[in-house]
């Protein structure tokens, strides 16, 4: 049995009068005691402009019996069960402070930590942006608790009930004006159903046509903000079970990510009633929205999505992704028609939203980031259907996977806001400095709304910006990985190095091999006659091209600049960085990208990594680079992989993509679910 | 002519206007240039050059007007999703040259520059990979985009193209001339010139840039110099050119000399970029002496300086590594 169906069942009970039932209360709109408006009559009018997706409202406050008085510890999500009765006291809202899983009025965690928010303590909660009832609709976009698996995505919070309260008094529950912006907070009937009291209603999204610069300032005019009920004596008796979701993230500055939530109990004439636990008659809890989370290379995945385009592509990532033991999916024209986006790196960045759950486990959702452009094709149309965020929300918003957009405009941005440009360190400590949860890493020239929101999200910032301006792609996976490693710090850096490959290209020559041609059977883009589509060059010609290796030496300098910002702050040691070789050339305007198959940018998958083959010179009967990497990655010799024995290398043809301008983690995106291990509440950020 | 047709013929002009020279009562035009802005004689030399290639070898015009990233079918399906065709037609090689040449100044393809980014990918394109084919049948057409051309970055790219002749010798030596004597302060080509300079591979170019240097330019100019000297001073590509020509080691020193020391002299008078750059020039001459210059340096160097001294060398210990 769920633990939904184990809440309805107490209810049910409570509702039959199994014990002493409180007379119904009536919840208030404005502050008075009526309680049939669809919208609150005190509602603070919102200053911005609404999304086209959430429907008008539909909830009515209604007459709320309280429900009946259950077992003591209450899951901070799932199926909501009743809060005992103090023999103290006094009005009490309680909270999961202590991040055990349970709201528990017994527990001095999380009484007494109720209003603080640190490493140790403070409540959390979940933007509700995933979809559980299956109607291609974010859950936080109407007002209904879209089903028993929608509940799981709510966090509790207990009124407890003070049967001893006076007789005549009154209740007086309230939001911070601010956090009620953001939060939609429900309360539990005696018929079950939960009824949206307090927070936002109506149009509540921004819509990105640009017309605000902060999500701040942004207009919804259709939205209108509820930030305190009434209820009567019979509820305090009784005590209340509430639930809080978020609407979305903390985007910015301009609120502080917490909501304050505070019960005030006053007599008739409307003093606070004094008591010995709450002397001037209040409560207040806070709670805290939680942050969105970057996937990194090093996070546990379990699913890994390309396009099928290529046949050669999808081909080899046919065997190295189920060989992790991943889930390999491949889109073509899947739901939205004429999809042509193959760089599937880039269009959206996994990841996921996290809150403590019972047992030590975390509860929460994959959250996928659109990017602010989509592929507007020969027709240059930049229409709604051709933005990644319509592509996501038919093919992946599902239960416990929701998607959003962190941009103020869509069709805005440049290469940089692709997220093969946005990518995490993985966990570290440098000094005083930690990052236990990764570090937000870019290259150049990203979106200021991207930034800010970053930074808003406190957990995995500040971000730290590598130089890429100088790529024509202009994206950190060009030149930076990491890999899983048994060290202390757990994983090593993987940078591009030039310097290598022509080192290797002079070995190889020296030894005799000039002679011997690499990229195979390649051909270069489009042209027409055999010798120019041939992509063939052998070993003598590499090294007697001056451009190339002029080029490649500049890349170098270039790429040493980015090594030396993680190096210096992230503290690696020289055996921490492990190059990996291939020759870099440039374009008209002398930007560049890689010239070989650029073999960093690549997918990790645990212990296992799908490379970009390098068809490189095929010498003693193994293609040189295939082989170097082989030996460094696959073996014990730089303790890669978790038991430190290497890691488990597959090349895959990924030659249309190079053509393209990128490689295989252009082409790939993996996703997982909420990772164990990577709690953010506790880096108190 | 009633009011549809009108205003057909209206787009239809104000479509084709802004690309073509041809339009605007001049002769042929192509993507960078008219036909008129390169000199009589060379126009007509190239005219003919042009046609007799076309008889022998049409597949190298198919294959310029074949390429697919400046057009909306390709770009708008690379990772970078901008008009960028360079890699194709360097990629083509240097057989294709008269093709470049015509589509530069004679005639667009069909199919090409279509809006004013394509237009200008396409131009970019074409001058790089004319450059790249180091022949100087392809100068006066660099010239003429350079003192002529309309885009910055393509009369920039020309003036990389005409160092690009200018480095293969002897016969190269009328664009190395060409390049010193307009890379002198006043001259509205200076820039690209010394930009030029960097790609010529010669002792009077590093002379010409290591001069401009000691004047103690303006920051942006210096960044110019800089970054034409670290091209210039590319240790690997004097390593390329030495495989093919021993007696290049002993001028690729000299070069990276002049180049390296120059630099080194330079860092005190510039900050930013410009200075970024001029450690770029050391960093890519790798020369022996490199950790004397920039002890040198130091002595008499302020604190900001000596910060940028030491997170220099330990990015040059990352680069050798």
């Amino acid at each position: 049995m769920t633990r939904s169906v184990l809440w309805f069942a107490a209810v049910s009970l409570a509702a039959c009068g199994a014990t002493p039932a409180p007379g119904p209360v009536q919840y208030v709109t404005g502050g008075d005691a009526t309680g049939d408006a669809a919208k609150p009559a005190d509602a603070a009018t919102a200053t911005d402009a609404a999304s086209d997706q959430a429907p008008e409202p539909e909830t009515t406050p209604a007459d709320i019996t309280a429900p009946d008085i259950a077992a003591p510890d209450v899951p901070t999500t799932g199926d909501m069960q009743q809060p005992p009765v103090t023999a103290a006291g006094g009005p009490d809202l309680v909270v999961d402070a202590d991040r055990d899983g349970l709201v528990d009025p017994s527990n001095a965690g999380d009484q007494d930590f109720e209003t603080v928010f640190d490493g140790e303590h403070g409540a959390t909660f979940l933007p509700n942006l995933d979809d559980d009832d299956g109607d291609h609709l974010e859950d936080v976009f109407d007002e209904i608790v879209n089903g028993p698996d929608d509940e799981l995505d709510l966090t509790r919070v207990v009124l407890r009930p003070w049967p001893q309260a006076p007789a005549g008094s009154k209740g007086v529950l309230s939001l911070d004006p601010e956090g009620a912006k953001h939060v939609r907070l429900w309360v539990r009937t005696a018929t079950g159903d939960p009824v949206l009291i307090l927070g936002a209603w109506g149009k509540c999204f921004p819509k990105p046509t640009g017309a605000c610069t902060n999500w701040s300032g942004c207009a919804v005019p259709d939205c209108t903000y509820q930030t305190s009920q009434e209820f009567n004596a019979g509820t305090i008796h009784a005590g209340l079970e509430l639930a809080i979701e978020g609407l979305g993230f903390r985007m910015d500055e301009g609120w502080s990510g917490e909501v304050t939530i505070t019960l005030t109990i006053i007599d008739e004439s409307g003093k606070p009633v004094a008591s010995k636990d709450a002397p001037d008659g209040k409560d207040e809890v806070k709670l805290r929205v939680a942050p969105w989370m970057l996937h990194g290379n090093t996070s546990k995945f379990d699913k890994v999505r390309s396009h099928g385009y290529s046949k050669p592509f999808v081909t080899d990532l046919n065997v190295a992704v189920p060989a992790a033991d991943l889930l390999y999916e491949t889109h073509n024209y899947n739901g939205v028609a004429m999809w042509n986006d193959v760089w599937t790196q880039d269009f959206f960045q996994t990841g996921w939203v996290s809150v403590p759950a019972p047992g030590g486990k975390v509860h929460g959702m994959r959250l996928f980031n659109a990017r602010p452009w989509g592929r507007e094709g020969s027709s240059g149309k930049q229409t709604e259907d051709l933005l990644p965020i319509t592509w996501l929300r038919k093919n992946v918003l599902a239960k416990d996977s929701g998607v959003f957009r962190a941009y103020l405009k869509d069709w805005y941005g440049s290469t940089y806001d692709s997220h093969g440009n946005h990518d995490l360190l993985p966990p570290y400590k440098k000094g005083n400095e930690a990052f236990p949860v990764g570090r937000i890493l870019t290259g150049d020239g990203v979106l200021k709304d991207t930034q800010v929101f970053y930074k808003a999200q406190r957990a995995q910032a500040p971000v730290l910006v590598v130089n890429t301006k100088w790529l024509v792609v202009g994206h950190c996976d060009e030149i930076l990985s990491y890999y899983p490693a048994k060290t202390e710090r757990g994983w090593k850096l993987a940078v591009a190095s030039d310097k290598m490959a022509k080192e290797m290209y002079e070995a190889a020559q020296k030894a005799g091999h000039g002679a011997v041609k690499q990229f195979i059977g390649k051909k270069n883009y489009d042209p027409l006659t055999d010798e120019q589509k041939n992509a063939e060059i052998s070993i003598d010609d590499v090294l007697k091209d001056e451009n190339l290796l002029k080029w490649s030496e500049i890349a170098g300098v270039e790429t040493a600049k980015a090594l030396d910002t993680v190096v210096q702050a992230v503290g690696l040691a020289k055996d921490e960085v492990i190059p990996i070789p291939f020759l870099t050339e440039a374009l008209g305007g002398q930007k560049k990208v890689a010239w070989n198959p650029g073999t960093v940018n690549s997918l990790i998958m645990g212990d296992f990594i799908a490379m970009p083959n390098p068809w490189g010179p095929v010498i003693a009967g193994a293609d040189m680079f295939q082989k170097d990497l082989q030996d460094r990655l696959g073996t014990a010799v730089n303790g890669l992989g978790k038991a430190g024995a290497g890691m488990k290398v597959y090349f895959v043809d990924d030659w249309s993509y190079h053509v393209g301008l990128g490689e295989v983690h252009c082409g790939t995106n993996p996703e997982g679910a909420p990772l164990l291990g990577y709690e953010w509440w506790k880096t108190g950020k | 002519m009633n009011m549809k047709r009108i205003l057909r013929v209206a787009i239809v002009v104000s479509l084709v206007l802004p690309f073509s020279a041809q339009a605007a009562g001049r002769g042929p035009a192509g993507v960078a240039i008219a036909a008129d802005d390169v000199p009589a004689a060379d126009r007509a030399q190239l005219a003919a050059w042009i046609a007799a290639y076309r008889k022998t070898n049409p597949g190298a015009f198919a294959a310029v007007a074949g390429v697919n990233g400046c057009k909306p079918a390709g770009y708008t399906q690379a990772r970078y999703p901008e008009p960028e065709c360079s890699r194709e037609l360097r990629a083509l090689g240097a057989g294709v040259l008269p093709a470049l040449i015509e589509a530069l100044a004679f005639a667009v393809p069909p199919g090409h520059a279509q809006n004013a980014k394509e237009k200008k990918a396409f131009a970019l394109g074409l001058t790089f990979a004319a450059g790249l084919a180091q022949n100087p049948k392809a100068a006066p057409v660099l010239r003429a985009i350079a003192t002529k051309g309309n885009d910055a970055d393509v009369r920039r790219e020309a003036g990389l193209g005409l160092g690009r002749i200018a480095a293969i010798g002897a016969a190269g030596n009328g664009e190395l001339r060409w390049l010193l004597d307009h890379a002198k302060a006043g001259d509205p080509v200076e820039l690209d010139a010394l930009a030029g300079l960097g790609e010529s591979m010669t002792v009077a170019g590093a002379e010409r840039l290591a001069q401009a240097l000691q004047a103690k330019p303006a920051a942006a100019k210096a960044t110019v110099v800089a970054t034409a000297l670290a091209s210039l001073a590319s240790s690997w590509a004097w390593q390329a050119r030495a495989r093919k020509d021993a007696a290049a080691a002993g001028v690729g020193l000299q070069v990276r000399t002049i180049a390296a020391r120059s630099a080194v002299q330079a860092l005190a008078g510039q900050t930013g970029e410009a200075r970024e750059k001029l450690f770029d020039v050391v960093a890519m001459a790798k020369l022996a002496e490199t950790a004397h210059l920039l002890n040198d340096a130091r002595g008499s160097a302020d604190a900001q300086l000596r910060a940028d001294l030491d997170a220099f060398q330990r990015r040059y210990a990352l680069t050798t590594r």
